[in-house]
């Protein structure tokens, strides 16, 4: 083969390149516009109420979707370990309505509702109240709190990044060492906050009962990389510069 | 500026310290394109592995894992059934030779020009795809660490990569990359124990994952075609991608890529392993989550201590450097000395060549995100784009290669078709075949069956070809 072949061969496959990428950006564009017009979850707030005397968890959470011809809503609740709850009320728990949460493979519970509302833009407020047993675990001085979150199964708004955001009332006295999702704090009013861009299926915090501080594994993990980072770095430097000399 | 964000900036501080010296060491052509060729095991070993761990395992299989379960783990097998192949098979004829470049060996071993040229130009059209798929994995992560828009952080991304990548070359792209993968391995090492400490054990897990995605230790999800395909693909795509096969020639001999290979192996398969159990974790944790390419940028924001994440979404950009460095420099070396000097001038100086590499790896580098931009390629989850590009390679060079060292009736006429049939048959299969198949299927069997016919139809090649790769 010829050099006049050879480019006339490049040719080839760069006009088929050419022609495909077109072709798949066509598909890309169908695809996001079918994503358009998907029901979303807009934005999600938990508040939980962490009671000492019986470790459990009195839980609210309102949702505010996005509802586009979808009105039959799936929700849907994991168990981690003890931590699990049976039912839900839609509403206040007084006026709503109480939904059995069906179970499913193993700790998951789901249940579905039909919403009666027309298509429309405007937001739909939806609240959630259910009770957690066993959310606290205790081992002496140290504690464990799960939460588990009802979550609709619906993809959340796009780039929103505090979307999810989770308020726990914690006995004042406790402090807690690590939790997740990352970054679980204390506010200046004592409820420790967290937020997220996804709604996750829990929330957890470990720490003390007694108030007493102490170095978590995140921060011992965060010590330890950076400090065989450092030394990596080192060493890397020290070769490079002996072969740049 | 938040934690995260120091975190970044330190992380690309040392990048760009490496270049640094990387250039200082530079001094031959040898140096810039091939690092050399007289790397240890450690770093060629660390080099493959890290430009094998690229986006596609730690967005783009945690992604998939995410969304279809565990019997994706089934394709990494061919990993290292590939790797075998080459240090058993391929390397020790492969490398007899030193190159400086793929297309350079099929100039050497099919006696002509053009057809060298032909080599060069598919490798620049299959990378452009490729720097997409990580292109788009990084614009993703930028966008939730720093809640920038996803465009703003591909471009950054891109502008950081080619910085680097033609300031230092090979020599700069295999000293990041033994960086790079300690930062992947402690980042990946560190977040298993943490995210099972979260949802209470690997027991736990296994329920809570089989209990949130009932499907995920099942065979239901794929179809039985597809994934025996995508492990051809894998396979395939191991043995003749271009930047991998530069990577025998930048070490030091065969007992140096036995043992450098044998590493990479390791660390692939246990960084894969981490991964798998990141996605269940992901799974649980995260259940509605719109994309399972997000999987591992969530897992590291909202499961790891801040630190330690941040490190572990500069691994994961780290991973995707690792790849897109190594495809650069392999579309430089295309463009300046397959096609410029071998078709256009071929008197250019050295000095005058690797210039003209580095302007190709600019122009390769940013045509990427510019399509990306006009918004070709958006939307797509990056493993799928990683298996059409492994496919395109594996359909364009796998006979070649491999047909051009163990068959001596291998002919240039024969290895043209092969690349040319294979590749259009591969993007003739993506538009228009089953999606249940992977393209590589009918693109390797197409230049495996031209490759073949048209060597014995065809005048058998002269002896001067076949001498640096075969025994008189």
């Amino acid at each position: 083969m010829g050099l006049r072949a050879g480019f006339v061969v490049m040719g080839l496959v760069s006009a088929i390149a050419l022609v495909i990428v077109p072709a798949a950006a066509q598909t890309n564009a169908e695809v996001q516009a079918s994503v358009a017009g998907q029901s979303t979850v807009q934005s999600a707030r938990l508040f939980a109420d962490l009671s000492p005397d019986d470790g459990g968890a009195e839980v609210r959470i309102e949702y505010v979707l996005d509802v586009r011809g979808t009105p039959e809503l799936q929700f849907e609740l994991l168990g981690f370990g003890s931590a699990s709850a049976d039912g839900f009320w839609l509403g206040e728990e007084r006026t709503g309505t109480r939904i059995e949460l069906d179970p499913q493979t193993g700790s998951m519970r789901a249940a579905a509702f039909t919403l009666s509302l027309a298509d429309t833009n405007e937001p739909y407020r939806l609240v959630a109240q259910y009770w957690v047993a066993e959310a606290v675990q205790l081992d002496g001085e140290d504690f464990l709190v799960r939460v588990p979150v009802l979550s609709i199964a619906l993809p959340p708004a796009d780039g929103v990044s505090d979307l999810f955001r989770a308020e726990l009332s914690l006995p004042p006295e406790w402090s807690v060492a690590e939790g997740f999702p990352t970054g679980l704090a204390a506010n200046e009013e004592g409820l420790y906050v967290v937020s997220l861009p996804v709604v996750p299926s829990m929330v957890s915090a470990r720490g003390r009962t007694d108030g007493a501080r102490r170095l978590g594994l995140p921060l011992v993990i965060d010590l330890l990389t950076a400090a065989i980072l450092l030394t990596f770095s080192f060493v890397g430097w020290r070769h490079l510069a002996r072969i740049a000399a | 500026m938040s934690a995260q964000t120091w975190v970044f900036i330190g992380y690309f501080f040392v990048v760009f310290a490496i270049g640094w010296f990387s250039l200082r060491a530079t001094r031959t052509e040898e140096d810039y394109w091939i690092a050399g060729g007289n790397l240890g095991w450690f770093t060629g070993g660390a080099t493959m592995a890290a430009t094998h761990t690229s986006a596609g395992t730690f967005v783009g299989t945690i992604g998939v894992m995410y969304t279809a379960g565990w019997s994706f783990a089934w394709v990494l097998l061919s990993i290292p059934l590939s790797y075998w192949f080459v240090v058993a098979v391929l390397a020790p004829r492969f490398t007899k030779q030193k190159e400086l470049t793929l297309p350079a060996f099929i100039e050497m071993r099919y006696y002509g020009k053009g057809i060298r040229g032909l080599a060069g130009g598919i490798i620049l059209v299959a990378t452009v795809v490729y720097i997409q798929a990580q292109i788009v994995a990084a614009g993703l992560i930028a966008h939730t660490v720093f809640g920038i828009p996803t465009t703003v952080g591909m471009v950054g991304f891109t502008l950081i990569l080619l910085v680097y990548t033609v300031v230092g070359g090979m020599m700069a792209v295999v000293y990041t990359d033994a960086f790079q993968l300690v930062v992947m391995s402690l980042g990946a090492l560190f977040a298993v124990p943490l995210a099972l400490r979260q949802v209470g054990g690997l027991d736990e897990l296994l329920t809570l994952a089989a209990s949130a995605h009932p499907l995920v230790f099942t065979w239901q999800t794929m179809p039985a075609t597809l994934l025996l395909t995508m492990g051809l693909s894998f396979f395939l795509g191991g043995i003749a991608t271009p930047e991998k096969l530069i990577r025998l020639y930048s070490m030091k001999d065969m007992p140096t890529i036995r043992r450098g290979v044998l590493f990479a192996i390791i660390m692939i398969l246990s960084l894969n392993l981490l991964v798998f159990i990141l996605a269940l974790t992901a799974i649980v944790l995260f259940p509605e989550l719109p994309t399972g390419d997000l999987a591992m940028p969530m897992v590291a924001t909202a499961v790891l201590p801040v630190t330690l994440g941040a490190i572990m979404l500069a691994a994961i950009t780290a991973a995707m450097m690792s790849t897109v460095d190594s495809l650069l420099i392999v579309a430089g070396s295309a463009l300046s000395v397959d096609i410029y000097q071998n078709l256009i001038d071929p008197d250019v100086t050295p000095a005058r060549r690797m210039w003209i590499g580095r302007i190709g790896i600019l122009v390769v580098g940013s045509v990427p995100v510019i399509l990306l931009l006009s918004g070709v390629g958006e939307g797509q989850l990056v493993q799928f784009i990683v298996l059409l590009f492994t496919a395109l390679m594996a359909a364009a060079f796998v006979m070649p290669v491999v047909g051009g060292i163990v068959w001596r009736r291998a002919t240039k006429e024969g290895a043209a078709a092969a690349m040319v049939g294979g590749v259009v048959a591969t993007f003739l299969w993506e538009i228009f075949g089953p999606a249940s198949v992977e393209p590589v299927l009918s693109g390797f069997l197409v230049s495996a069956g031209l490759f073949i016919g048209v060597s014995l139809l065809t005048d058998p090649p002269p002896n001067h070809a076949l001498e640096p790769y075969f025994d008189a």
